[in-house]
């Protein structure tokens, strides 16, 4: 990118830092209440206690549900961000029958009410006797987020000149070596971008989870249900622990998976 | 060619994928699945009741009404062993054959309840054709929440929450159906589920005035707290009762509450077994491990609300109770409310 | 292109069609196409007659209240998705400004958020927001205002700014994304020709952005509408969209037809918005 002037640098940088407190705004109120006693349904502000995490260490159903979101997002994660190069690749490739149904097709889960999806996929699964576990969950899951995947790696695909492709050809290189060499490493940054936007969805995805889950919950499910009877504590502290798990895991990835100079491919 | 391989393709994968999801996911039936709202299945019970009865109750937690009637027809009653609905919900889930009746010998804790719940055939709406579709469980009124430094004296009607002097300071809540049914009785109208057209006009121009005075709609107990703990709020009609009463006092909140003299509703939350239950006498112990005295007390002192074996003050004796009932088109009422919040 | 003309990946290109057009079929177009023949039968009293009617569909049109409750909400999430990107790019650009790994770690603290229960986020901005909230008693306090403010209590403004808050991340992305594909060369050429650096942003980085853009926008026009818990949540009366009335059919008024017709309707109207933002794109 080009040398901002001075100006502009601390016009941008300020914009970011609102964006950053609007961000992290509302995830402050949730993660200081963790380090207090609650007493009364009120923070009490004066006594710091740890409680809230001991508390969380004993609340099996929760840890479960946060396990079972974490498997139905890594997997739903995968073959979205899967289906998607697939796609991608299908409808750049001249064979285009039906292309703008199909993408169509694929976009409609997204553009439904999650509700509605939600429920063809309950009756669906039930007319053809699959019984409902965390499977279809992921299944449901993988449907719902397919588009944004798909989305983000076209836009970028298409970006890649085709001339990079003729001249691997024309170098001698087979297709599955083209696509290794040339056509991924071009994508790197669109998947992992596809990939975080899926996993988000995914790991906050309510209404789709609970229409077709068995009896497994994940975490939104539980979160949904707590709101009639009241968030309880431990649900501050498993916030507050996520937020510092991303956090470290993020800051971890770019520093020892990145080169010190990296740049954007 | 080419086409004819993957049509042919296609339809083998159409046919063989839900196959392998079949054989390769099918889940083992030892097991009872419960879906209960928060509060009716705690972690203590579930374990207890293993440690009993050998049975492991898998527990899904639902947040509305809404979707437990999606979640039990979308599967036709296949996805869940037993599951909790309020009586008058539970009139559609009988009516679409999606319940299975109860054995009353095998609830011998029934016998201990409450009187006011020893004869099922008094409760109406748990019966049908002489069997009992359903096992009442937890209960509250629906009466007025008031903030005792900003409404005094204790109101005791619920025209107040038409009060201009409190406009912008009430909260009510956000269904249709009730809210049709508590307007029925502030207009005395004789049965508040079962409304003419002309009624049902009546009370959609009252709930229209009813908007303008109410600062939101709230789905949830603990959301009505949280407005009240930010907002200046005078009024709430307590779809909840005593358990949001409870709430707000362990906040600290000077609150009152009373059941109006034009009757107050009261629902009344039950188990039934659905149509796909895989084992009835599993179901079954749930349900009467339920019915304990202990279990009873220990669901009134955490959640706030009734139970129906042990003796709590979820409503005086004189007070009008008036049970829900299913109500004559719910479709339509839910049209009418949502013509109402459409309005400016 | 790709695997087109390669004999030996003959093989894998029926593969792929084979999967391309499956499973979409078997997971998307099986399950929506059984579930939507439902929006052509109809409810009346509280019985599904199952005889096929358009009445859904038209009643969609007669009946005064959809349409203007649909057009709100599309205002409502056009305008949390301009918002968002006008919010967004400024930050994809500050990011994309940035060298090394420092730009990976703001970009991965830009998406963290994302990973918080959107319900426990709601519940956040409300106690921020409400009348007694953190906002009114901080100004308060810091003597800037004397009344609290009723700018932001239950209202449409609360569910634009809530949504847009939820949201921004599905923006940021996008936009950094397609910053990061404009070739250096070109950027390079334009200021070496003597175009000063607002040159360069209107004629070369925002037109080669503009796909990105128009990518968050959709993404967040659609989140945003298809969002029903936010309007109810901090909207107050007021807070009514689409997405409630949509949400009511298949609870509280038991009437799955009209739920899917209406979902129909709501995607249909989805589709358009975005093959028009697709057509801007291209235009410009």
């Amino acid at each position: 990118m080009m040398q901002l002037s001075r100006l502009a640098s601390f016009g941008l940088s300020a914009l970011t830092a609102l964006v950053f407190v609007l961000l992290y705004g509302p995830l402050l109120v949730p993660i200081a209440s963790s380090f207090f006693e609650i007493a009364r349904g009120d923070v009490q502000w004066t006594s710091p206690s740890l409680s809230a995490y001991v508390a969380l260490t004993r609340n099996q159903g929760i840890i479960t549900a946060f396990l079972n979101t974490l498997i139905v997002g890594f997997t739903a994660t995968f073959l979205a961000v899967l289906l998607g190069i697939l796609f991608a690749i299908h409808y750049r490739n001249g064979a285009t029958f039906g292309r703008d149904l199909m993408q169509f097709v694929i976009f409609l889960p997204f553009l439904m009410p999650p509700i509605m999806i939600g429920l063809s996929l309950l009756i669906f699964f039930r007319e053809t006797d699959v019984p409902r576990s965390l499977l279809t969950v992921i299944i449901g899951h993988t449907v719902f987020v397919l588009a944004l995947a798909y989305r983000t790696i076209v836009v970028r695909l298409q970006s890649l000149s085709v001339s990079y492709i003729e001249a691997s050809y024309d170098l001698g290189a087979s297709s599955w070596q083209t696509f290794f060499y040339v056509v991924l490493p071009n994508l790197k940054s669109a998947l992992i971008g596809a990939a975080i936007l899926c996993f988000a969805l995914s790991f906050d995805e309510t209404m789709i989870s609970l229409l077709v889950t068995g009896t497994d919950n994940t975490l939104p499910i539980r979160l949904w249900a707590m709101m009639r009877l009241g968030f309880t504590p431990d649900i501050n502290a498993l916030v507050a622990l996520i937020l510092a798990f991303t956090t470290l895991m993020c800051v971890l990835a770019v520093r020892y998976l990145l080169p010190k100079d990296a740049e954007g491919t | 060619m080419k086409i004819k391989l993957n049509r042919r393709a296609m339809i083998a994968m159409g046919v063989a994928a839900p196959a392998l999801l079949r054989t390769s996911w099918a889940r083992a039936a030892s097991e009872l699945r419960v879906m209960a709202w928060q509060g009716y299945a705690d972690d203590d019970w579930v374990k207890e009741f293993q440690e009993q009865t050998g049975i492991t109750a898998q527990v899904v937690f639902i947040g509305t009404d809404d979707e437990i009637w999606a979640k039990i027809k979308g599967s036709e009653g296949k996805d869940f062993d037993v599951f909790a609905v309020n009586t008058a919900q539970l009139q559609r889930y009988i009516d679409g054959g999606l319940t299975t009746p109860h054995d009353l010998a095998k609830l011998p804790n029934q016998k201990n309840v409450l009187p006011r719940f020893q004869d099922l055939a008094q409760i109406k709406g748990i019966m049908r054709d002489g069997k009992v579709h359903a096992i009442p469980f937890c209960f509250d009124s629906i009466g007025l929440i008031y903030d005792k430094a900003k409404v005094s004296p204790a109101p005791d009607s619920f025209t107040i929450l038409w009060d201009p002097k409190y406009k912008g300071k009430v909260l009510a809540y956000d269904n249709g159906e009730h809210n049709f049914s508590f307007t029925a009785l502030t207009l005395g109208f004789p049965d508040p589920f079962n409304l003419s057209a002309e009624q049902m006009g009546q009370i959609k121009a009252k709930l229209s005035e009813l908007k303008q005075n109410v600062l939101s709609f709230y789905t949830t107990p603990d959301e009505a707290l949280q407005l009240y703990k930010s907002n200046d709020v005078a009024l709430i009609w307590a779809n909840y009762g005593q358990q949001q009463v409870k709430a707000m006092k362990d906040a600290g909140a000077d609150i009152g509450y009373v059941n109006p003299k034009e009757g107050a509703l009261a629902w009344l939350d039950t188990w039934a077994m659905t149509s796909g239950v895989q084992d009835k006498d599993a179901a079954e112990a749930w349900v009467n491990f339920l019915l304990q005295k202990k279990i009873g007390e220990q669901l009134s002192e955490r959640t706030g609300f009734g139970n129906t074996v042990a003796e709590t003050g979820s409503a005086n004796p004189n007070d009008k109770l008036v049970w829900l009932e299913f109500v004559e088109d719910p479709t339509k009422r839910s049209d009418l409310w949502n013509e109402v919040k459409a309005q400016p | 292109m790709l695997f087109v003309g390669d004999r030996q990946a003959k093989g894998w290109r029926i593969a792929i069609s084979v999967l391309a057009y499956g499973l979409p079929f078997l997971f998307i177009v099986a399950p929506l196409l059984s579930f939507l023949t439902y929006s052509f039968f109809w409810v009346e009293g509280g019985q599904m007659h199952y005889d096929l009617t358009w009445r859904n569909y038209s009643r969609f049109f007669t009946d005064a209240i959809f349409i203007p409750v649909l057009w709100q909400t599309c205002l409502l999430c056009l305008a949390v998705a301009v918002l968002a990107a006008l919010l967004g790019y400024p930050v994809a650009f500050r990011l994309a400004t940035l060298s090394g790994r420092r730009k990976y770690i703001l970009l991965m603290l830009v998406l963290v958020p994302l990973l918080m229960s959107y319900i426990i986020k709601i519940y956040a901005i409300r106690s921020i927001l409400g009348g007694n909230g953190f906002l009114n008693r901080f100004l308060v306090w810091a003597n800037l205002i004397d009344q609290p403010l009723t700018l932001f209590v239950f209202n449409l403004n609360a569910v634009l700014l809530t949504l847009t808050v939820l949201l921004i991340p599905f923006a940021i992305l996008p936009i950094f994304l397609s910053l990061e594909r404009i070739p250096k060369n070109l950027i390079e050429a334009s200021t070496d020709l003597g175009a000063s650096n607002w040159q360069t942003f209107c004629r070369v980085i925002l037109p080669l952005s503009l796909p990105g853009v128009v990518t968050a926008a959709s993404f967040v026009f659609v989140l945003a509408i298809g969002d029903f818990l936010t309007p109810q949540m901090v909207g107050g009366p007021n807070g009514f969209t689409f997405g409630r009335i949509i949400y009511s059919q298949f609870g509280a008024a038991f009437n799955w037809p009209f739920g899917a017709a209406l979902s129909v309707i709501l995607a249909l109207v989805m589709s358009v918005v975005i093959a028009l933002g697709r057509r801007f794109e291209r235009q410009t």
